[in-house]
């Protein structure tokens, strides 16, 4: 999933300042994707490689963040930490940029948002596993 | 189409001179620990400040905000904390800073007031000038003064502060070095 992934983070950047393809656009990937991982989540063996597969997808965005978060690396390499983000989540900004204005303690609520990204598509990962594992004959290979 | 398909060349050309420069470690330039002098007494709403540090990797001016009045500049400066209102004291850490001014006094009233409206909306440098949703800091300048009637530098892909520095809608009016 994670070269459909960067895939869509080249066209997203192709069609900037066609805001509706790029909102279709992501759409698109997310219900596709779901599809496609519910699909191939039956075949998966264990919930810990599944988890570690969907880490894996996402771990640029993750390091961006914890770059972004831990104080000492931030006031280092804060300045790309915040840039890597931008463009890993850039194919999500035109849905974020949704969001009233305004801010979360001091930072920008569209930031506080993009930093969870990577996290929820994470645990949307995992949920589309249990969700495809659902039923009897699955059960034991939860552990 | 036609206009956007004329500026590929040079969108493409600007984005590789960027890129190059990044990996070489080179973006929004670094403060250099040491204060410009200068005088924010007789500033005018709607003039600019355009800021200079080190290690620029997209032009000499690094950062440009836009006077609003009070003390105060609008500054879509970063992604953490997108369109703020900050006091004009904070950008006297960059190494130099110029001040512009509109020739028309009325234009720079327009252009505050668009961007005070602009504060809260988040920082996206990959934004087109025709969304008006997210902001950086020369589109957010380039965009008020659109607004009041003045086209600052032609319409393109990225607008950086070096192309409002050679605008010729504005007069210099002072240059601070540290």
């Amino acid at each position: 999933m994670g070269t459909s992934y960067i895939f869509l983070i080249i066209v997203s950047f192709l069609f900037s300042g066609y805001i509706r393809i790029q909102q279709g656009l992501v759409l698109l990937w997310f219900v596709t994707t779901c599809w496609v991982l519910w699909r191939v989540g039956k075949k998966h063996p264990t919930l810990k490689q599944w988890v570690v597969s969907a880490v894996l997808t996402q771990l640029p965005g993750i390091v961006a963040v914890l770059i972004c978060a831990v104080p000492p690396i931030k006031a280092r390499y804060g300045e790309w930490g915040n840039g890597v983000l931008e463009i890993w989540i850039h194919p999500f900004l035109p849905i974020l940029e949704m969001l009233p204005k305004g801010w979360v303690w001091h930072y920008s609520d569209v930031y506080v948002v993009a930093c969870a990204i990577p996290f929820v598509l994470v645990a949307c990962h995992t949920l589309i596993w249990m969700i495809s594992m659902r039923g009897p004959e699955h059960t034991r290979e939860w552990t | 189409v036609v206009g956007r398909s004329a500026q590929v060349p040079e969108t493409v050309a600007f984005a590789s001179h960027v890129l190059h420069e990044s990996v070489r470690g080179h973006l929004n330039g670094e403060y250099q620990g040491r204060q410009n002098h200068a005088q924010f007494t007789d500033l005018q709403t709607g003039d600019i400040l355009l800021c200079h540090n080190w290690n620029g990797g997209y032009g000499y001016w690094t950062h440009v905000v836009l006077y609003a009045g009070g003390g105060m500049a609008v500054d879509a400066y970063n992604f953490e904390t997108g369109t703020t209102l900050s006091p004009v004291q904070n950008y006297l850490r960059y190494d130099e800073i110029r001040l512009l001014r509109p020739y028309r006094s009325q234009a720079g009233k327009i252009a505050a007031r668009y961007a005070l409206e602009c504060v809260g909306k988040p920082y996206d440098p990959f934004s087109s000038l025709g969304d008006s949703r997210s902001e950086y800091c020369s589109k957010l300048i380039w965009q008020a003064y659109e607004k009041a009637g003045i086209s600052l530098c032609a319409r393109k892909a990225w607008i950086v502060p070096d192309d409002l520095s050679r605008s010729a809608e504005l007069v210099e009016v002072s240059t601070w070095a540290s």
